[in-house]
């Protein structure tokens, strides 16, 4: 699923409502059909994970060690560590390509490197929901797809994602259903239905086209922007 | 780690004691620091005493403390996720040295002085907590209320020192406030040791938990661990550990930024290795600066002055070997 928006549409504030750290004014979070006020926060984050708006890799921990942080909801309070969850490490490491990172430290890593880092420490829980704000933003033309295409996978796996992106084409491309903040009333449905030439337009203010490839006999959807008509704020 | 590595660091501390009994300003061979230690009447029976009252319980003190102060800054500099983060930074120091300078003012025996300064490092610290409780108690803002609170506390010192008797109780004062070991006794250290053991043991079992304090606060969320307990947790065993150290041997200062940065250039970040590596190497630290504060001359060097002596000079040439900052 996409949450499509202009920047300042909300779409941080709605997934961090959606996981309980801000509060509903209205409604509420079901996982599974069970209330998230409900669950444990131990419970809750056992199945969810969480990769936040990417920031600079300020901590001078290795990648690995970064990864095997993502296990904390395994290794009881006063524990560290044990050889399970170091296996599981090194295997969503190696899955995702990015075992020969393993020793470097963070900081010295490139934003579409940290970011894989960050996928990796999410999955490293094996969560039934991954939630991701904004994980391609930032990246240049090979990592936004790398990223992308991790989401691709997780879906065959069974990993639920939830995404933030402004990029309608991301949406249109990855996302089965999408929802999209920043009109006049949030609009949610199947991607194909909802991201379209007359609501990119209402929401981001930008003349759009949406066309076909087809590439190798599959048919890719594209989005190309023309112009910008007025802006709604 | 490795184990070849394990065994160095746990070693190395009980050498360093080993060694610091048979060195002082009278020098005993090992092998009658062997018969003293098992109780021979084979010795002199001033040797005895000099090795079990006086050297003993001293080097106890100075690896308690030395690994104290290590851990406590490790934990610190963790929660702050500051890597100038000390001891001290919550106004511990200050309140303990008010408690011990009113405690020489009213004429208290040692043990006196010691509860006294224990009781008032913990009370500064909560005062900390509570002047930051009023918004989100982010970190910095613990920062700004250690600053204040230490800032009081160091003034209310030098009222104290200002009333006091400058023949008698000054001296003793200032004295004190520069920091030594001298005190060590097997009655304070009875009333010190624990409260620094459990400290250090509940550190120790967190030290992969504290790695999580370098996250954004919504990956801490994200982590399911219990946030709030593990910060109270870290900053109560820190806290209690550096009181119970500063009130037995006054201000000793850098060994809590000196040993965790030496640890983290050799170990790395992780607090896995960092916090065993700084227990031990903190350990060490402390009773070779005692040993040679006690032996080099006629009269004892305050330990204070040389950890300062070493340690300046020594992390000025960390800052400019690096470029940059170690981050924490």
């Amino acid at each position: 699923m996409a949450i499509l928006g202009p920047n300042g549409s909300g779409k941080t504030t709605f997934l961090r409502c959606l996981m309980g750290m801000l509060k509903w004014t209205d409604g509420r979070s079901l996982f599974d059909g069970r209330d998230t006020n409900t669950m444990s926060p131990k419970e809750f984050w056992e199945k969810v994970s969480y990769v936040p708006q990417q920031r600079m890799a300020t901590s001078g921990y290795s990648a690995f060690e970064n990864v095997l942080l993502g296990r904390s909801g395994q290794v009881s309070f006063f524990g560290t560590p044990g050889k399970a969850d170091i296996e599981a490490a090194e295997g969503i490491m190696e899955e995702l390509g990015i075992i020969e990172y393993r020793n470097r430290p963070c900081s010295s890593l490139s934003g579409g490197e940290f970011q894989m880092i960050l996928i990796a420490k999410a999955l490293v829980s094996n969560p039934k929901l991954l939630i991701l704000d904004e994980p391609e933003s930032g990246l240049d033309f090979r990592n936004q797809l790398i990223v992308l295409n991790t989401l691709d996978r997780l879906k065959e796996k069974g990993i639920s994602c939830i995404f933030n992106t402004h990029y309608p084409k991301h949406a249109l491309q990855k996302a089965d259903v999408s929802l999209i903040l920043g009109g006049e009333k949030p609009i949610f449905g199947k991607t194909g239905e909802v991201v379209n030439e007359k609501n990119i337009e209402n929401v981001f203010g930008v003349r759009a086209v949406i066309n076909e490839l087809v590439v190798d006999g599959e048919t890719i959807k594209n989005i190309v922007p023309l112009y910008v008509t007025g802006r709604k704020d | 780690m490795k184990k070849k590595t394990i065994i160095i660091l746990i070693i190395l501390p009980v050498i360093t004691a080993l060694a610091s009994l048979c060195i002082g300003r009278n020098s005993v061979s090992p092998a009658d620091v062997f018969k003293a230690l098992t109780g021979s009447q084979d010795i002199q029976g001033s040797v005895r005493i000099t090795i079990q009252n006086i050297r003993l319980p001293r080097i106890l003190l100075g690896l308690l403390c030395g690994a104290g102060l290590s851990v406590a800054g490790c934990s610190f500099q963790g929660f702050f996720s500051n890597p100038l983060a000390t001891p001290d930074t919550m106004g511990v120091a200050g309140g303990a040295s008010f408690g011990a300078a009113l405690g020489l003012l009213f004429g208290f025996n040692m043990i006196g002085v010691q509860v006294l300064s224990l009781c008032m490092g913990l009370g500064a610290v909560l005062m900390t907590r509570l002047a930051a409780s009023g918004r989100e108690h982010g970190p910095a803002v613990l920062i700004i209320s250690g600053i204040m609170v230490g800032a009081l506390f160091s003034a209310l010192v030098s009222l104290v020192k200002f009333i006091a008797d400058a023949e008698s109780q000054l001296p003793a004062i200032t004295y004190w406030l520069m920091g030594s070991l001298g005190s060590a006794g097997y009655k304070n250290l009875a009333i010190g040791a624990p409260v620094i053991i459990a400290g250090i043991v509940v550190i120790f079992l967190l030290r992969w938990r504290m790695n999580l304090l370098s996250l954004s606060e919504d990956e801490l969320t994200a982590s399911g661990t219990n946030v709030k307990l593990l910060r109270s947790l870290v900053v109560i065993s820190a806290t209690a550990v550096t009181a119970s150290v500063i009130s037995m041997c006054g201000q000793v200062g850098w060994v809590g930024l000196i040993v965790p940065h030496m640890c983290r250039l050799i170990w790395g970040q992780d607090n896995r290795k960092l916090i065993p590596a700084s227990i031990c190497i903190g350990a060490a630290f402390m009773v070779i600066v005692d040993t040679v504060a006690r032996s080099v001359s006629a009269s004892e060097i305050p330990v204070s002055i040389l950890t300062a002596i070493i340690g300046a000079p020594f992390f000025i040439m960390i800052l400019t070997s690096r470029k940059k900052l170690v981050s924490v």
